[in-house]
């Protein structure tokens, strides 16, 4: 089991960063898995715990420059699955960020297993500081759980609108909530480009409604939406979901993603999917009944 | 969209749309220091009233005029939850881009507002109470003994000097020296600042005696944000003392809307 990897220069670095700091507040700790090609990060919070899924998919090459790894086994496992405090390796990031300009990652056992950042000078290659995070490693038996969430049998699938004003939507409609039980909002969409988003609170109810907004082409789905009708295409599919993990995820927004998927299986949960040049996020969010 | 409200109906009690939010934004804002606001649709326009402690009333105005459709069968009087309003208003930021419409179909119904952008509507339907008593000031016009209005810039200088740690100001108003003065006596020390009646921000002086009245210096804090908004500021006391704060608020399309504020002066 090995892993190295390196970040050629300070803009690498910050990429890393960024992309980590904004995983980092919506949970810690981190399930990491490396694979040859990819890395990921990946949650699975038990249903008592919220039944968040999120799984998180980086392209190497979009980070490193230097990328080896092998797995446990080379025939049917060549990945590593392990868990870390994401926070503790973005904050040494962001400490090499300050006048080193390559940083090396690699897996050591230093004081048990780590992952061992390094960071040094570009020009004179002199070391400017080591640090080790922790980790734990997942044992094979357990990778049963960091599975990638299969894509549900969908009802409606539809890209979501220009971030900013779907943010403050979201947000508006959260605050008009009593502060204390768990904020519901409704997501709706249909196959016509049309989403709405509603909440019904003890003073108001509001219902914002989108339309002309487009459908993203999945695999496999082409036949089925020729065979809809005028009228099928206009109804609506809903799940009802807690506002708090609807908010955690738009957070995101600061990686400015290209686009955001929303695929809704009605009454069971909202599968949101980030797409980004060098990464992407699936969220889901289970379904809250009242 | 099969929305019940979307088409106008005859039958409402009030019908009315706003090309740009921002402005009533802005009015409703600047008397934001309470939970409920009580909203008079009459022909005239809205008037939306606040009150704190029984001793301080505030009214921001939006007359007919700056409405683009106003309609109005009935007059009515509702309490409204204010900052449920406002979180409405918000809901795609405030921008001066978003047109807004009224309906109240009758009596004990809920307020619609109907808030558009291109490609994007918002429906809010808002709970509406009984309305409390409110209080009548019995502020008019003929029994106003001083007057002074200027621009807002020089009232916002004067407020910069007081001290906040005092309970409450002085104001006098006097046809001489020192014309326009306002007094604090805080913790450390007394200040005070005078307005001449010859200051470049002075537009209108009518002081006729010599009137000094104690007013709490919370109600001042309540109006700084309708201050900071405001081109001018009309300042007037009555012969009770009573004193009344107007507060101009130039409108994206070069109107004006208003926000007033009535203060009962401290009993010694």
């Amino acid at each position: 089991m090995k892993f190295r990897a390196i970040l050629n220069d300070v803009t690498c670095v910050q990429h890393l960063s960024h992309v980590l700091s904004a995983l980092v507040k919506l949970s810690n700790p981190w399930t990491l898995k490396l694979s040859p090609n990819k890395f990921f990060f990946i949650l699975n919070q038990r249903i008592t715990d919220g039944g968040m899924t999120v799984w998180c998919e980086l392209i190497q090459t979009s980070f490193f420059s230097e990328y080896a790894m092998e797995g446990v086994n080379h025939e049917d496992a060549n990945e590593i699955l392990l868990e870390l405090q994401l926070e503790q390796l973005v904050n040494v990031l962001k400490t090499c960020l300050k006048g080193c300009q390559s940083v090396k990652l690699k897996l050591t056992n230093a004081h048990g297993p780590c992952m061992t950042v390094i960071s040094r000078n570009s020009l004179s290659a002199e070391v400017c500081s080591e640090n080790h995070v922790p980790i734990t490693v997942i044992p094979r038996k357990d990778w049963k759980y960091f599975q990638e969430p299969s894509s549900p049998d969908i009802d409606a699938s539809i890209y979501l609108p220009k971030m900013t004003i779907f943010k403050n939507v979201v947000d508006r409609m959260h605050s008009l909530h009593d502060k204390i039980g768990i904020h519901l909002q409704i997501l709706s969409a249909n196959h016509n480009g049309e989403l709405e988003v509603c909440v019904d609170a003890d003073l108001v109810t509001v219902k914002t409604h989108f339309k002309n907004l487009e459908h993203p082409r999945w695999s496999g789905d082409s036949q089925e939406s020729q065979t809809r009708n005028t009228q099928q295409n206009r109804e609506f599919h809903s799940v009802t979901v807690d506002s708090n993990k609807l908010l955690l995820f738009l957070l995101s927004e600061q990686l400015s993603p290209d686009k955001i998927a929303c695929n809704i299986k009605q009454d069971m949960v909202a599968h949101l999917i980030l797409l980004h040049r060098d990464l992407s996020i699936q969220y889901l969010i289970p379904a809250c009944f009242n | 969209m099969g929305s019940q409200y979307n088409s106008e109906n005859n039958q409402d009690v009030l019908n009315a749309t706003l090309h740009n939010v921002r402005n009533l934004i802005n009015l409703l804002k600047s008397i934001k220091f309470t939970d409920s606001t009580v909203l008079f649709a009459t022909d005239q326009g809205f008037k939306f009233t606040v009150e704190d402690g029984k001793c301080m009333q505030a009214n921001a105005f939006l007359q007919k005029d700056l409405f683009d459709f106003y309609n109005i069968t009935e007059e009515f009087i509702v309490k409204l939850p204010l900052k449920v309003l406002l979180h409405c208003l918000l809901i795609f930021g405030g921008t001066s881009s978003t047109v807004i419409k009224f309906v109240y179909e009758k009596d004990g119904f809920p307020l619609h507002i109907v808030l558009e952008e291109p490609g994007i509507s918002t429906e809010c339907s808002i709970r509406t109470f009984e309305p409390d008593d409110l209080l009548d000031f019995r502020f008019n016009g003929q029994d106003v003994i001083n007057k002074v209005i200027m621009q807002s810039s020089k009232l916002k200088e004067v407020f910069l000097e007081l001290d906040a740690t005092s309970e409450s100001i002085d104001i006098t108003m006097s046809p001489d020296e020192p014309y326009l003065r306002f007094a604090t006596i805080g913790i450390a020390a007394s200040t005070d600042v005078s307005v001449p009646k010859n200051a470049s921000a002075v537009e209108v002086f009518q002081c006729t005696e010599v009137q000094t009245f104690s007013y709490k210096l919370s109600f001042f804090k309540r109006s700084v944000k309708a201050l900071a908004l405001a081109n001018r500021v009309s300042i007037r006391i009555d012969n009770r003392g009573f004193l009344s704060m107007q507060y101009l608020l130039k409108t994206d399309d070069d109107k004006t809307s208003f926000v007033e504020f009535y203060c009962a002066p401290n009993e010694d």
